[in-house]
């Protein structure tokens, strides 16, 4: 068995567990079936499920055609798209914005993929219309993020600019990673790159769910704000 | 990336922050730069190539763990420090209803709550100083409406120095001093006044008394002229003694009844004058007390002169003598200028009344006289008609035994009356 195998299986466990612990949170609020209490754990399930998966595909059990590429970016295809419309929603910002900020985190991720498995220059102008995507997608969340800071409380602020800046950053590492994988510049092996991504999924679903758990009473206070947080 | 509303640019916590951050990856990058060079000529293009890639991810590692951090805690201390900011101004600009809520238990969470307990102290203390300003504002008033009462006439108010603040407790104090005083002295010029007015109006109704008296006895000497008082003889008779008695006196006495009681207003006026001279002795020993002090102040300001050491002292001290026996000086003359006044008054009162009492006595003086002449022509008119009622009964009786004597003293008497 690969270590990467190990990877794989540990962030499969921890995919679940923050799954339970944000599903014994919303027991305890006693909301089951608001959006804003479904959708963080809808995000986790799907990475806990890509991720196994994926343990499957590296030891071997999977048709050829799949690959950890494919199971990557079609978990990132939905759960992506969630990530950026839970932070405006949080946020309240209007649900034209967050639709809008949803597309363009999924033709990013198409482009990704598109650029993941092509070669030469249309490899490149997969990644460029990528880049452009994101730079949008980035403009969405952090105008939408910042009207909601110019209008809340305090103490709801500091959380949502935490989760704006853990989103933002470590998004913007995956790039940098796929520059340097086999498919950029190949400085790093294809084992490592599926390492550092593993290590970036976890760290940004994760952290993103720790976060909203390890401040609780500030997230009750933004959702007991907003009304459009209910929609 | 992280936005810092609060520090400026280069200066702020976020840019510190992201400034430690990057030497951090730049330390990182150095150590794994390092360390593959150090060993990448002695590997195979392969392992290089692992080692290389195993490096760069360690990197990755690093720049996730440090973006985490930055994320969470980092974050959290800025946003802090950003509402903490944010609340005090609120509280600076007078707004002490700001929230600061918080249920975090770490140095935040208290500080947040030290925040909040200073803003409690201070509604609090605000809110007892307005207090305390709105019954000072209260007092002054009062005071205010004491002052107006007395300055109307009301001289028995006072005011209130049961207070907190020892400045007015102070002015109350003194104020009611000073009422006191005013008021004694207003009560003891009303007793003067009142004194004075008496005793004139004693004046006035004695002279009027007195008038009243002479007319009664111009009158009775018009009736003897007019002989419309002759027709009883009791009548004459009872006259006749009072007659004599105006005519045996040779000093010119008025009536008894007048004079008695204008003896009595000289009296108190005398009585004024002695009071002046008192006032008079009291304020030349003002004087000399004053003239005395000045002594003493000039004597000091020399001896002052002489010493080195502490003369400033001396002077003021000297200097506050000095302008004390000024004053003194002043408060003397102005009493004087007061009591001659009075005094000057008081004589010209005395001097008008001892001019009337002068003009009442040759009013008097005149109708004894005048009284006098009457009753003597009564006596010789009384002795004509005894002697002729006489010599009427004696040539028509049968008097067997007419006495020598009596007939005798009769014709002396006639001698006598008729070579007045």
């Amino acid at each position: 068995m690969e270590t990467l195998t190990v990877w794989l299986g540990i962030a499969t466990v921890v995919f679940l567990v923050s799954t339970a612990a944000f599903l014994a949170f919303a027991v305890e609020q006693g909301e089951l079936t608001s959006p804003v209490f479904v959708l963080p754990m809808l995000i986790t399930i799907l990475a806990a499920t890509s991720h196994a998966v994926m343990v499957i595909e590296s030891l071997g059990f999977l048709p050829e055609l799949v690959g950890l590429t494919e199971i990557r970016h079609a978990e990132w295809l939905l759960s992506t798209p969630i990530i950026a419309y839970y932070l405006l929603l949080l946020a309240g910002a209007d649900r034209g914005i967050r639709l809008a900020a949803a597309v363009l985190d999924m033709l990013m991720i198409a482009a990704g993929y598109g650029a993941a498995v092509t070669g030469g220059a249309v490899k490149w102008a997969f990644f460029l219309a990528s880049s452009a995507f994101f730079g949008g997608l980035l403009y969405l969340l952090f105008s939408g993020v910042s009207e909601a800071i110019e209008a809340s409380s305090a103490a709801s602020r500091s959380l949502l600019l935490s989760l704006r800046d853990l989103t933002v950053v470590l998004w913007l590492v995956y790039p940098v990673a796929f520059l340097l994988s086999p498919s950029g510049a190949g400085l790093i092996t294809a084992a490592h790159t599926t390492f550092v991504y593993i290590v970036l999924d976890v760290s940004a679903k994760v952290g993103f769910v720790g976060l909203m758990l390890a401040r609780q009473y500030e997230l009750t206070m933004i959702l007991d704000r907003s009304p459009s947080a209910a929609a | 990336m992280s936005m810092a509303t609060g520090g400026s640019g280069a200066n702020s916590y976020a840019t510190k922050y992201l400034a430690g951050i990057g030497f951090l990856l730049v330390l990182v990058a150095a150590a794994g730069t390092n360390a593959y060079l150090s060993v990448a000529d002695q590997l195979a293009p392969d392992v290089r190539g692992q080692v290389l890639s195993g490096i760069l991810t360690m990197i990755f590692m690093t720049t996730i763990g440090l973006i985490l951090l930055g994320a969470t805690i980092g974050r959290e201390s800025l946003s802090s420090l950003d509402i903490l900011r944010e609340r005090a101004q609120q509280m600076e600009r007078g707004n002490l209803d700001v929230e600061l809520d918080t249920n975090r238990s770490d140095e935040i969470g208290q500080l947040y709550r030290s925040f909040a307990a200073m803003r409690d102290a201070l509604r609090q203390r605000i809110g007892e100083t307005e207090r305390q300003n709105r019954r000072l504002r209260d007092t002054a008033g009062g005071y205010s409406d004491v002052m107006r009462a007395c300055a109307n006439g009301d001289l028995s108010r006072r005011m209130e120095s049961d207070v907190d603040n020892e400045a007015m407790q102070q002015i109350a104090e003194d104020f009611n001093e000073m009422m006191d005083q005013l008021e004694t002295t207003v009560a003891q010029a009303q007793q003067f006044t009142d004194a004075v007015s008496g005793a004139t109006n004693d004046l006035s109704a004695q002279t009027e008394q007195a008038m009243q008296a002479s007319m009664r006895i111009n009158g009775a000497a018009q009736e003897i002229d007019e002989g419309r008082g002759a027709s009883p003889l009791s009548d004459l008779d009872e006259l006749k003694p009072s007659a004599d008695a105006a005519t045996g006196t040779n000093a010119p006495q008025p009536a008894e009844d007048g004079t008695i009681e204008t003896d009595e207003t000289v009296e108190s006026i005398e009585e004024l004058k002695r009071r002046m001279n008192r006032i008079d002795e009291v304020t030349e020993f003002i004087s000399e007390v004053a003239d005395e002090t000045n002594m003493l102040a000039l004597n000091a300001g020399i001896e002052a002169s002489k010493v080195e050491e502490g003369a400033e002292g001396f002077e003021v001290v000297a200097d506050e003598i000095k302008s004390l026996a000024e004053e003194t000086q002043d408060s003397a003359g102005e009493i004087e200028q007061i009591t001659e006044r009075v005094r000057s008054g008081t004589n010209e009162a005395v001097e008008s009344i001892l001019r009337q009492q002068a003009a009442l006595l040759l009013v008097m003086n005149r109708q004894a006289e005048e009284l006098s002449d009457a009753s003597r022509d009564l006596n010789r008119s009384l002795n004509r008609l005894s002697v002729s009622d006489a010599a009427l009964s004696g040539s028509n009786s049968s008097d067997p035994d007419p006495d020598p004597d009596t007939d005798r003293d009769r014709r002396e008497a006639l001698a006598a009356g008729s070579g007045d």
